[in-house]
């Protein structure tokens, strides 16, 4: 038998197989596949949306790295909260030297400035020794 | 298949209509059963929906879709295997056209289950590269791209897959071309 025989021998066992009609219930659930499963839009990296996220997820991922290795008077790190006492003073009178330019708001921050200053002198030069209990401190010893 | 990539579900019904009995037909003779063609079909058609973008256009689109659904049969038939069940030809058989003589329809009948039987006793590649050549009239190349092989390893599959259907056919006593 020769191979277009043979085709045509096999062409014939396959036809005598049943035809596979396509039920109108399947075509319509396929044709409504587009409605029921939406596709989900991506966005190319390069869009304008992609980009601005990949911007998002890069500012978001320098501010964690900022919190991690800690850097100096970022917020929440802990450099800042133990700056000394007299970079606060510094910092203050920096504050008032800039509103001076400013007219009624500058003069309350100002005014406030001043007594805060004062305020804030007056406490570090108070010698608290003199407060101490002594005798409150000395396991009991002398207390009432 | 662009214009399905970018969403037009207009052009997604388009290849629907156009490859959705050849995609069903394959799917019922692998597996033999009209539910789980159906579902067959359905989820290659979502896939195909779904992932219009990973198309590449070297293939023919029927090509692509003959892939998808032979997976998927192939799933059905590795699950139905993990749970032993038998497969049955009820289905298969049942659907001959209602103008053939009675006398016609039982011999009929009789002959379409022994092709089916001897299709189905062959190993699911040489099946699936009969099908593909014999009833859905893709060539060797296309073939070879659904089957994820070569050409050769088509001849090879078909060659095999022609002997063993014709041995077990003679047989059982079946002559299609008389």
């Amino acid at each position: 038998m020769t191979q277009t025989d043979e085709d045509r021998w096999l062409n014939a066992a396959i036809s005598a197989l049943p035809e596979v009609p396509v039920p109108a219930d399947l075509r319509r659930r396929i044709a409504e596949l587009p409605i029921v499963h939406p596709r989900k839009a991506r966005l190319p990296w390069w869009s304008p949306v992609g980009a601005s996220l990949w911007w998002s997820l890069c500012g978001a991922m320098g501010i964690l790295c900022g919190i991690y290795l800690d850097v100096p008077g970022q917020a929440g790190s802990s450099t800042a909260e133990s700056l000394s006492l007299d970079q606060e003073v510094e910092t203050w009178d920096l504050g008032v030297a800039t509103d001076n330019d400013d007219n009624a708001v500058s003069s309350d921050v100002l005014a406030q400035e001043e007594l805060f200053s004062a305020a804030f002198a007056s406490q570090l030069s108070t010698d608290w020794s003199d407060t101490w209990d002594d005798a409150a401190l000395s396991d009991g010893e002398g207390a009432p | 298949m662009k214009r399905v990539a970018a969403g037009d579900a207009r052009a997604f019904r388009q290849i629907c209509d156009e490859h959705l009995p050849a995609i069903l037909r394959f799917a019922t003779r692998l597996l033999q059963n009209d539910a789980e063609a159906h579902d067959v079909a359905q989820e290659t058609f979502l896939k195909v929906w779904l992932k219009a973008s990973e198309y590449q256009p070297k293939a023919r689109i029927t090509t692509w879709i003959h892939s998808i659904a032979r997976h998927l049969s192939i799933d059905r038939l590795r699950q139905r295997q993990s749970r032993g069940e038998t497969v049955s030809l009820d289905n298969a058989v049942d659907q001959a056209p209602a103008s053939v003589e009675p006398g016609q329809l039982l011999e009929r009948k009789w002959t379409a289950e022994r092709v089916q039987t001897a299709i189905s006793a062959l190993p699911e590649r040489q099946q699936s590269a009969l099908l593909l050549r014999h009833e859905q009239g893709l060539s060797q190349d296309e073939i070879a791209q659904v089957l994820d092989t070569s050409v050769d390893a088509v001849e090879s599959l078909l060659k095999r897959a022609r002997s063993a259907l014709r041995e077990q056919l003679e047989l059982g006593g079946v002559d299609p071309s008389a």
